[in-house]
């Protein structure tokens, strides 16, 4: 950790005061910031990223956890497919998701674990009206530097709609459904169809379409954006207040379509090689994969810099026979210590994990300056729960990846004890050009180096 | 819920009394430590209740508190116990103020804005552009609330939902307009034999007589004759064109080469005298005549001469030439050999859809066919390729047999013999013509569009109509419907503004139109169902919804989709109101009412999760997708039926009848039914009957390997008995940490996990309902065993003690909480007709429901024709915060 740094927070302890201040990029020696790629002093080039990938249900902890601290610390069974990422991956224990606990709320851990994993807010316990919560991290980030590329963030996923009617104890689907909050009551839609979000990536439904019908297309769509923003300004006060909410979202959602149209001068066509999706795969597998390839392509022609992709929505029966686990995931989860149930939640785990190595492997072989995409970028992996069976949302299994463009000191297991979790979204948030001083429960950072 | 109560005159005074006295010392001594002023836990402050209006005001937070208390929730248990005495009178006074009054003035409830779900956006669109176009399915799902996809608080809008909006607005469009014509333009065709023209007409019994040459043998088809030119010149016919426009003339012609100097026959269109387009060439013989098309003319409407010339065939002196040469060379020749007119008629096996003709007579025409002698004079030249008309010079050589009069200057009123266009002696190309077409006017007219195009563009600018006068025809239309009510000439007056500016781009009107389209598609007048308050800042009142949004209501509620033309005929006179009983019956006799089954049932009785059950397969091999299909087309059809024939809904329970296909009834174990439709069957097997035998409900509540009575009853709990067990409460010990390992068959370990009081208050309410239906394997087939070989027990003993010995006992005691069933139907219907979730308020209305359908045998319609006239769905409270916002 810097001096520097050091010298500050000592300072405000000292004066007796909690506030975090954000963290500033000039904070940092150069070498810390920059990293060892750069010594000709310039920032390492290629923008940053982060990303959240998240787990449903928790995690075989005893299989997950490596018991050793340190950089010399050996690769759990879980995460031994990631043992080619070792140096680009830090391990992290010991984080808290308070707001996933009851807190008199009673049951709904599924629920809470997904909303409240990257809000750090507790959910209001509701089935629909007055849905409350609080901007999710990515968002936050969004937010701030969402203006430089052409989708501020990308929400994927790959399950929706299989929670039919209720789903968790009293809890509106919004929650269990949705990690990205864009407001204290907006969940924002994940896209799980991957056609879909190449297309709207490389703005495009037909590759044959030609440049000038395409420049007609979105010159078109730019005007009926126009009309319908005045038509709807104009019967908003006549409105109710939730109602005025449901217009707000309306607006917000044309509002945004339209400065994306407008910052977008030139479309990127899409990378060499990348392939159009057709529709949605029916496995798993196939499906994932896509949605992966899709958030490497948004990296890699620098169309977002935030996405969020949970491989399932909270309390997911999605069974998994690839990995010899043809059986329900929420299910096995609730192992009951059987030994046969944790058995299938590790192989379950493995198989997600080996997702993540595609993702990695994808990354890490796209040149970026002296780097990889991967050496650019922050991806938190993990889950709001920890012990399926337990629902306890403490020492959550967490990986980071990546190197942040330098700004964090891999290969390494640590253990940031009771810390919320959302300590190190807010230090992600520093390193994404985004600082803020508080978000949900956070106390404070995490140095991550 | 608690019941609507007899009205109790409520002292204000004394309620607040006893709420000092009694509630607010208990808040202070177990809850003020963490709900109080300082940082209150989860935002739930419970020190601010210091008068009566304030707890009026928050029944939401006050029913928290009770909910919270009565479960034993709250306090934590970690912390001291309330005495029972304490306890007890808090409780009451709980009970007493929560529970509803039913005479006063009542709260209709306010229903958030709803935006379409994917569903109502699919059969929106449909009706309003008479597509089959299902954009919403590629649409992000709709999240549910209070059980049902259609609840406006939950339904949120986001940026990818709107781009995929806009795309889906853009492409439906162009279905629904930008689309080819489905009937092709007319045409009028005329068989080139009976036309006049400049020479005789072919006698078409000679035509048909006339036999070709055996061009190839194994050919048996017949060939055209048509119209055979004996000598160049023209055929033509007046025709009154329809409309102006552009048009395409068509020939199907043959011909042969001049043996002079090998040219083919030219022709060339003419209309009112003036060649139309360049002259063309017949390529063809006569076994393959060829259809040659000229280039698009522009006509005017009303009569003009259409004609076709053959320019260069011989002259009628040349003709007249030959023929006196062949005349001579037949008296030379030897008698006999000399064949009669040479009608040599050339046939052979062209293609000849044009002018069939039968096999025999074909045959007979080859028999009599004369070979026309070879041209003689070799000198003759034939019309310049360019289209010349005449020969140079007229050389006479053999005769062209057809010849009947050498040349008329107009029709030859006899018929003529057949021409041969084999080849002409004069040494001039011959031609046969099967027929004249006018095809058009091409451009589409609307009556040849399809019914999406006419339904949208409902006018065409023309000699009578602007262009701006039809585009707000269509505009003013189309808007009504797309907003479910009349349009505002203001709106109409900034659409048509748009529509100006798309038309000054230089579009076609269509363009324009479609341009203009896609902004009320993408409008939120569209995209949500909007009830407008009738004044800006009347928000406290109750106010009637108009005809209008009660159209709305009424059409999305039992059709999930928009109102149909008389729906809105109604509500545009005003009319709707007086009309509304007529109009439920009918919308529940229209087809569109099995949206009710779909959106309703699917999601009442879970169907919908059907489509993701996965049971194990290891273990029940036989289930498959046509079985899961089965057994949702039973259930879907079984509430049909309840639907249809207006039954009683106690059927739901148990009835004596259901639908069934032959490998449904397999799996049932009923025989006699064969074959892969449905149809209605009377139950003989007491083992089945009402939707707790169905094996979707029982596949629903089951785990992949096995049957889970919990779930099961649970489900029975929840969605026929409105009496949802609590989740169970936080920090339960999990089983194997309480100390003791559950050991046993599947119901002992059931009976372990109950001996924790924690659980057994709830579980006591699920488990027996659920055990009472274990004749049932977890694909819901009958079984006497379970897997393991042991002996089904479905014996369990119900809370108030009452003992059943399986499913037909269960059944009979559900059908004895008709009141109970028919409350928790009025409640989860009510909840889809209104897009809400209930309030307390709503009480007083679900038990009028209840009580009408008890006082009408339980029929369906009386469910449904309630709850529209209810004061939820025809009114609107104008309040603007709701009651829960803390």
């Amino acid at each position: 950790m810097s001096n520097l740094i050091m010298s500050r927070r000592t300072l405000l302890r000292g004066m007796g005061t909690a506030v975090a201040l954000p963290f500033l990029e000039s904070m940092l020696p150069a070498t810390r910031l920059f990293g060892a790629e750069s010594a000709a002093g310039g920032k390492l080039p290629g923008p940053r990223r982060v990303a959240w990938i998240y787990v449903p249900n928790g995690v075989n902890i005893p299989h997950w956890m490596p018991t050793e601290y340190g950089s010399s610390y050996e690769l759990s069974p879980t995460l031994k497919p990631l043992a080619a990422f070792r140096s680009k991956m830090t391990v992290v224990s010991g984080l808290v998701c308070d707001k996933a606990n009851a807190n008199g709320d009673g049951p709904g851990d599924h629920a809470r674990a997904m909303s409240a994993y990257l809000t750090g807010a507790q959910p209001r316990k509701t089935e629909g009206a007055n849905i409350k919560l609080g901007m999710s991290v990515d968002q936050a980030i969004a937010g701030k530097i969402g203006h430089l590329t052409k989708f501020p963030s990308l929400e994927l996923g790959i399950e929706e709609g299989k929670q039919i009617g209720r789903c968790d104890s009293g809890y509106s689907c919004a929650y269990s459904h949705s990690l990205s909050w864009r407001g204290e009551e907006t969940p924002v839609v994940k896209d799980c169809d991957p056609q879909s979000v190449f297309d709207r990536l490389f703005t495009s439904g037909d590759p044959r379409e030609s440049a000038e019908a395409r420049a007609r297309r979105e010159n078109d769509r730019k005007s009926v954006l126009d009309y319908v923003l005045q038509d709807a300004k104009s019967f908003q006060g006549n409105l109710g207040s939730a109602d005025k909410r449901k217009m707000d979202e309306y607006l917000t959602s044309i509002r945004e379509i339209e400065i994306r149209l407008n910052r977008t001068v030139v479309e990127a066509p899409p990378p060499s090689g990348a392939e159009r999706p057709t529709g949605k795969p029916r496995e798993f597998p196939d499906h994932t994969k896509l949605m992966i390839d899709m958030m490497v392509l948004a990296f890699q022609a620098d169309l977002t810099r935030v996405v969020t992709f949970p491989f399932a929505d909270e309390g997911s029966n999605q069974k998994y026979p690839w990995a010899d686990a043809d059986v329900p995931h929420h299910g096995t989860s609730h192992h009951q210590g059987d030994a046969a149930k944790l058995e299938a939640l590790a192989r379950i785990n493995v198989f997600h994990v080996e997702h993540l190595r595609y993702l990695l492997e994808k990354l890490d072989s796209i040149q970026e300056g002296n780097g990889s995409i991967l050496d650019n970028s922050l991806i938190a992996y993990g889950s709001g729960n920890s012990d399926g069976q337990r629902h306890n949302h403490d020492n959550l299994p967490t990986l980071l990846l990546g190197k942040g463009g330098g700004t964090v000191t891999p290969g390494r297991h640590v253990n940031y004890d009771g810390q919320p979790i959302n300590n190190l979204w807010l230090s992600m948030m520093d390193r994404m050009g985004a600082p803020m001083d508080r978000l949900g429960d956070s106390t404070g950072r995490l140095s991550l180096s | 819920m608690a019941g609507c109560v007899i009205p109790t005159l409520r002292a204000a005074d004394a309620e607040w009394d006893q709420f000092k006295t009694h509630v607010q010392p208990f808040l202070k001594t177990h809850c003020y430590e963490c709900h109080g002023e300082e940082e209150p836990e989860n935002g739930f402050r419970l020190d601010q209740y210091s008068n009566l209006a304030a707890i009026v005001k928050d029944r939401k937070g006050i029913e928290e508190i009770f909910d919270k208390l009565s479960h034993q929730e709250m306090p934590p248990k970690e912390k001291r116990r309330p005495a029972p005495a304490e306890f007890a009178a808090v409780m009451a006074w709980f009970e007493s103020h929560l529970q509803v009054d039913c005479t006063g003035p009542r709260d209709p409830g306010r229903v958030t804005l709803r935006r379409l779900n994917r569903a109502e956006y699919n059969n929106t669109l449909h009706d309003l552009l008479g597509i089959d176009f299902r954009p919403a399915d590629a649409f992000p799902a709709d999240v549910a609330g209070y059980g049902f996809d259609n609840n406006g608080d939950v339904l949120s809008m986001a940026p990818v939902l709107m781009e995929k909006y806009l795309a889906a607005a853009r492409l439906s469009l162009d279905k629904a307009i930008k689309t080819d014509p489905i009937v092709p333009p007319p045409s009028q065709r005329w068989e080139a034999a009976t036309l006049e023209g400049t020479f005789a007409k072919t006698d078409p019994n000679a035509a048909v007589a006339a036999s070709g040459p055996n061009f190839g043998a194994g050919l048996r088809r017949t060939s055209p004759v048509g119209r055979v030119f004996p000598e160049r010149g023209e055929i033509f016919v007046d025709y009154d064109f329809p409309a102006d426009g552009e048009y395409v003339l068509r020939l199907r012609a043959y011909g042969t080469q001049g043996s002079a100097n090998r040219a083919r026959p030219q022709v060339a269109f003419k209309i009112d005298d003036l060649p139309m387009d360049a002259p063309f060439t017949i390529k063809e013989d006569q076994r393959n005549t060829s259809v040659y098309s000229l280039k698009k003319v522009r006509v005017t409407a009303g009569k003009h001469r259409v004609a076709l010339a053959f320019l260069n065939g011989p002259s009628s002196e040349e003709v007249a030439a030959a023929k006196a040469a062949a005349e001579v060379a037949a008296a030379a020749a030897p008698a006999g050999t000399a064949a009669p007119a040479p009608t040599a008629q050339v046939a052979a096996v062209g293609n000849n859809e044009d002018n069939p003709a039968g096999d025999a007579p074909a045959r007979r025409a080859r028999e009599a066919r004369v070979v026309t002698p070879p041209p003689v004079d070799d000198a003759v030249e034939a019309a310049a390729e360019a289209g010349a008309v005449a020969p140079k010079s007229a050389t006479p050589a053999a005769a062209t047999p057809a010849a009947d009069p050498p040349r008329r200057p107009q029709a030859a009123q006899r018929p003529a013999a057949v021409a041969t266009p084999a080849g002409s002696p004069t040494g001039k190309p011959t031609l046969g013509v099967i027929y004249l077409e006018a095809e058009g006017p091409l451009a589409p007219t609307p009556d040849r569009m399809p019914e999406s195009y006419r339904r949208v563009m409902i006018a065409q600018p023309s000699a009578t109509v602007s262009k701006p006068e039809a585009a707000e025809k269509i505009l003013r239309s189309f808007a009504r419907k797309a907003f479910r009510r009349p349009v505002r000439d203001d709106e109409l007056k900034q659409l048509l503004a748009f529509w100006t500016k798309a038309d000054a781009d230089g579009r076609s009107f269509d363009d324009s139109i479609h341009l203009t389209l896609q902004t009320v598609l993408a409008s939120p007048q569209f995209l949500f169902r909007v009830e407008l308050e009738p004044q800006a800042n009347e928000l406290d009142g109750i106010h009637t919804l108009n005809d209008h949004e009660l159209a709305t209501r009424l059409s999305y509620f039992l059709w999930s989709t928009t109102p149909d033309a008389e729906l809105s005929a109604l509500a545009d006179a005003g009319k709707l109101r007086a009309s509304l009983a007529t109009q439920v019956q009918r919308m529940m006799k229209d087809p569109r009412s099995h949206s009710l089954i779909e959106n309703f049932a699917g999601q009442w009785l879970q169907l919908r999760q059907m489509q993701n059950v996965s049971p194990d397969l290891k273990l029940f091999p036989q289930f498959d997708q046509q079985l899961r299909t089965a057994m949702t087309k039973e259930t879907e059809l079984f509430f049909n039926a309840i639907m249809q024939e207006n039954r009683s809904v106690l059927d739901f329970l148990d009835a004596d009848f259901t639908f069934l296909n032959e490998r449904l009834a397999q799996h049932y174990s009923i025989a006699g039914v064969k074959g892969e439709e449905f149809r209605r069957v009377q139950l003989t097997d007491q083992h089945r009957g009402g939707i707790l035998t169905h094996a979707s409900v029982l596949t629903i509540t089951s785990y992949p390997s096995r049957t889970s009575p919990v779930q099961r009853g649970k489900w029975v709990l929840e969605n026929l008995l409105d009496d949802a067990p609590p989740p169970p409460p936080p920090n339960v010990p999990a089983l194997d940490e309480a100390g003791k390992v559950l050991s046993g068959t599947l119901r002992q370990r059931m009976e372990q996990h109950r001996s924790n009081s924690q659980c057994a208050s709830c579980h006591s309410r699920m488990d027996p309902i659920g055990f009472g239906l274990e004749n049932y394997d977890a694909i819901g087939a009958w079984r006497t065993k379970d897997q393991d070989g042991s002996e089904i027990d479905a014996s369990s003993t119900l809370p108030d003690g009452r003992k059943i010995a399986g499913a037909e006992d269960l059944k009979e005691i559900l059908r004895g909480q008709q009141d109970r069933f028919a409350r928790s139907l009025a409640d989860r219907m009510l909840t889809f007709a209104l897009g809400r979730g209930l309030e307390a308020s709503d009480n007083c209305v679900v038990d009028e429901i209840v009580h009408a359908l008890k006082q009408n045998d339980y029929k369906f319609s009386v469910l449904v024709n309630e709850i529209v006239n209810s004061d939820p769905f025809q009114k609107r409270s104008g309040k603007v915060a709701k009651k829960g916002d803390l």
